[in-house]
């Protein structure tokens, strides 16, 4: 069952000035999807998703865990963000 | 932090690298719900990630499977502001350490080395642990790069590390006393503990050797500080 939650290592990361988010090149988020029956973990342990839709799910792939579908691409969609 | 405007997806308060943990702060706000059109899809969670590295910022639980059907899936996952409260609580309290980046050298009215023995008993070297101290500390400009690094451990209260601050003391072996009675020991090394610089992480290294800190878990630096009387680690 996921847990909502943030990235331990995402916290770690921003702790040490790793997220470069003031920088002339904004980073870009994307959202993807897990579908149901999902056989890897999901909450703060998970750190990179890794090859999504491909690979055994672990804590930085979501691989076949990624949901499939009519009118899903691979990797989700990208997040409109201000910075 | 205030309240994430209506209709925000996501909010996340983010410190640029070697910014004040509080006072300088840059806002990433995710405006837009995500949606996918015309879609037949069921998830059970969606997981926020860095489009280039891949890693990953959060997961956001749906509560079960949520599924459409030739419609339109809309994502208005849970705003993070809690979870981002939780966050800063927790980092309230943090210790921050400071250790010596190189040896000092203890030297006679000459400015010759003295007797190792010596040396060891009044000199810090690379890897000792100095003091201690809680978040929000201001360090003096001496202390950073390069004579010092600053190891921040998120969670940890400063008063749990003071234990690995104690000297290394010999036990006394004769019926030596003080005049109160108790028994004389020397104090070998003003440490009994230091960080085994040499064999840390090689991000942890880069980290404190190009910056001067570093923040990370007692569980992940624990067992690269070491007792120099047994050779054993932290717990």
């Amino acid at each position: 069952m996921p847990t909502t939650s943030l990235s331990t290592q995402f916290k770690m990361d921003s702790l040490n000035g790793k997220v470069n988010i003031a920088g002339t090149s904004p980073l870009t988020y994307k959202m993807l999807l897990v579908k149901s029956g999902a056989s890897g973990t999901y909450n703060n342990t998970l750190t990179n998703v890794g090859t999504p839709g491909s690979g055994t799910p672990s804590a930085t792939n979501v691989g076949t865990d990624e949901t499939t579908g009519t009118g899903y691409t691979s990797g989700g969609a990208t997040l409109a963000s201000g910075w | 932090m205030k309240p994430p405007a209506p209709g925000t997806l996501l909010e996340v308060q983010l410190w640029p690298r070697g910014g004040d943990l509080y006072s300088t702060t840059a806002t990433a706000t995710f405006t837009s719900p995500v949606t996918w059109a015309t879609a037949t899809i069921s998830a059970i969670c969606a997981v926020v990630y860095e489009s280039v590295s891949k890693d990953v910022v959060g997961v956001f639980d749906f509560g079960g499977t949520v599924s459409s059907t030739a419609g339109t899936f809309t994502v208005t996952c849970p705003l993070l502001e809690p979870l981002l409260h939780s966050f800063r609580y927790r980092r309230g309290i943090m210790a921050e350490i400071l250790i010596k980046a190189v040896d000092s050298v203890v030297t006679d009215e000459h400015g010759d080395p003295v007797d190792p023995a010596i040396d060891t008993a009044h000199s810090f070297k690379q890897g000792h642990p100095v003091v201690v101290m809680p978040d929000g500390h201001e360090w003096g400009s001496d202390e950073g790069l390069p004579k010092f690094y600053i190891l921040k451990i998120p969670g940890m209260d400063p008063t749990d590390f003071h234990p690995y601050l104690a000297a290394h003391t010999d036990t006394p072996v004769t019926a030596s006393t003080k005049p109160d009675g108790s028994a004389r020991s020397s104090t070998l090394c003003p440490r009994l503990w230091r960080l085994d610089i040499s064999n840390i992480p090689a991000d942890v290294k880069r980290s404190l050797t190009t910056t001067g800190t570093h923040s990370t878990t007692w569980e992940s630096i624990k067992t690269h500080i070491k007792n120099r009387k047994d050779g054993s680690t932290a717990s």
